[in-house]
């Protein structure tokens, strides 16, 4: 059975970008101890010579449409669902510093 | 007129009895004097559905024409987006996003009138099978208000029962459309994937997601199908193939028709439950059936791989809500870094987080290999062994769920939630359609039964003709709950 522990809890908080108090950790733990624990099970399967499920449609449907603009969203709109927003733009906190 | 379905309340809009401002104005009343005892809505629409209601008298007085659910009031999943109204998708991080657009089932629910009468409960971001994860409050069973309705399409299944409104959406991804209309004792109905457009659906799991209808007949369902399943140019899924008439000739004989029954995989399925399946396909048999068992232990590795691959695809389509352009943004965070980690760490509930770093998890460097890939191989091996048993029958049926609802809080291991899913990720993972319908209800705990139809892909109306044979024979779905059999 595969190990679950803090120090890969820690790893997964980066990728998932989501920070946890010290309380959570523990109870994220716990849970995500379990549920690997029971999805190990899919190695009692022998998946020997076949292939991966790729695609609902294994007949190559294909969803390609040409390439043409259509306004069905307006810039105001969009703005207006952002938490910060100032002349129409998004406002975030500064991501290139002055010595960068 | 709690008791009428929507094709009578159609009908009795379009022949005068009511008006549409009528139906309307008393469905209303009735979610304000009863909504409080079971939280089924999270947006009550009264505004707008009398503005649509006086609109379609309007039209009517006009002899203008009118759509096949004119008159009828619906019940929407908050995941699916109408313009201008908040989809919260019963989470905080999402509590004041206003949709921009309407989702393509909006949009052919609105061209045949009907009036959409509010945004419904859920677990949060449809990953659940109770509704008590949904981040506002718990919905509760019409049947027993100490019991779950299930979810996650929790709302819109329990608010159809307690006849709020005759029809409702959900969407269900491993079962939660047929999961919570088992448990409230109505039809709930997931077509083939691909059938009803996702587009305006908010993602879970791309490849698992469907729209799906929740109603007390299977009439109302097949009305509801011949409107959303239409082929959608926004969604690179969608099917397109012709129109199926799902109404046309429905059947009361099951002659001709072979159901496959996994009798092995049932063996220590609780006693009550498979008493009432067992009942069940002796009512299927006396219409006709053939009834052969088939083989469906593998599928007891489901839940497994739908919580490989569900995952996976949800910490995928979960990582949009980043607190940048839309949804809730940390009022702590002051680097871009923190508007990341503590927007998502306030935005998201356990659950969520539970399945966002489980996915993460299985599609990491080193981990990839032995789950996601491992998990895609089990799938197309399950896809592939359900083929092959539709080769030797027409149908599968299993019950819904393994037991009827169970108490609120009752149940707090994550892995003991997905096991409720059991008989319904199947239908997901093979793509194919499966329908919920009535079939009882538990002696001591007066609790409702479902029993749960399955076809091969693009098989819709032969699974939904079955289940309305079993429902004509069977009438399940004319009790309606106790505390909510009451008119003005």
């Amino acid at each position: 059975m595969t190990e679950f522990n803090q120090h890969e809890l820690k790893i997964l908080q980066k990728l998932c970008k989501i920070k946890c108090s010290h309380n959570e950790e523990e109870i994220l733990t716990k849970n995500l101890k379990r549920i690997i624990g029971f999805i190990d099970q899919i190695n009692e399967v022998n998946t020997d010579n076949i292939e991966s499920f790729s695609h609902i449609f294994s007949n190559g449907h294909s969803s390609l449409r040409d390439d043409v603009i259509e306004n069905n969203i307006q810039h105001d709109e969009f703005i207006s669902n952002s938490p910060e927003h100032v002349a129409g733009m998004i406002k975030v906190p500064v991501i290139i510093d002055k010595e960068g | 007129m709690y008791r009428l379905s929507a094709v009578e309340l159609n009908k009795a809009f379009l022949e005068g009895k009511y008006s549409a401002e009528e139906i309307c104005s008393y469905f209303l009343k009735r979610i304000h004097r009863f909504d409080k005892q079971l939280g089924t809505f999270i947006t009550i629409l009264d505004e707008r559905a009398m503005k649509k209601a006086s609109m379609l008298d309007e039209k009517k007085k006009n002899n203008k024409p009118l759509g096949r659910l004119a008159g009828v009031p619906i019940c929407i999943k908050d995941n699916q987006n109408i313009k201008d109204i908040v989809t919260t998708c019963g989470s905080k991080i999402l509590e004041n996003y206003k949709a921009l657009n309407d989702a393509t089932a909006i949009k052919l629910l609105e061209a045949e009138d009907a009036i959409i009468i509010g945004k419904t409960n859920l677990d949060e971001f449809a990953m659940g099978s109770s509704t008590e994860y949904s981040s506002f409050f718990p919905t509760r069973n019409p049947w027993n208000l100490g019991c779950t309705p299930g979810g996650s399409s929790g709302g819109s299944s329990a608010a159809v029962a307690a006849r709020l409104c005759p029809i409702g959406t959900g969407s269900d991804t491993g079962g939660s459309i047929r999961q919570p209309a088992s448990l409230c004792g109505i039809v709930g109905y997931k077509p083939s994937y691909g059938r009803i457009s996702r587009y305006g659906l908010v993602a879970l799991a791309s490849s698992w997601d469907q729209i799906g209808t929740l109603t007390n007949t299977v009439e109302d369902c097949a009305l509801m199908m011949e409107i959303l399943a239409k082929h959608c140019p926004n969604d690179g899924t969608s099917i397109n193939a012709p129109f199926e008439s799902y109404l046309k000739q429905m059947p009361s004989s099951l002659e001709g028709t072979t159901i496959g029954v996994p009798w092995h995989f049932l063996k220590d399925l609780n006693k009550e439950t498979l008493d009432n399946f067992k009942e069940s396909i002796e009512i299927v048999k006396s219409l006709g059936a053939k009834i052969i068992e088939v083989d469906l232990d593998l599928i007891k590795y489901c839940i497994a791989v739908y919580h490989i691959l569900q995952t996976a695809e949800a910490s995928t389509n979960l990582a949009r809500y980043d607190g940048i352009r839309y949804g809730m943004r940390s009022k702590k965070a002051n680097t871009i870094d923190e508007v990341y980690y503590l927007s998502r760490d306030e935005g998201f509930g356990q659950e969520v987080k539970n399945r966002i770093f489980v996915g993460t998890y299985v599609l990491s460097t080193g981990f990839i290999d032995a789950y996601y890939k491992k998990a895609q191989k089990v799938r197309k091996l399950i896809i592939d062994h359900i083929n092959k048993i539709f080769e030797k029958c027409d149908l599968i049926s299993m019950p819904t769920t393994s037991s009827p609802a169970f108490e609120i809080n009752t149940i707090q291991d994550p892995v003991e939630m997905y096991l409720q899913d059991i008989f319904t990720v199947p239908a997901n993972l093979a793509g194919t359609p499966a329908i919920s319908v009535p079939s009882g209800f538990s002696k001591e705990k007066k609790l409702p039964f479902g029993i749960q139809f399955m076809g091969p892909r693009m098989q819709d109306v032969k699974v939904i003709h079955t289940a309305y044979a079993f429902e004509q024979k069977t009438k399940h779905n004319t009790l309606i709950p106790p505390l909510f059999d009451k008119g003005e």
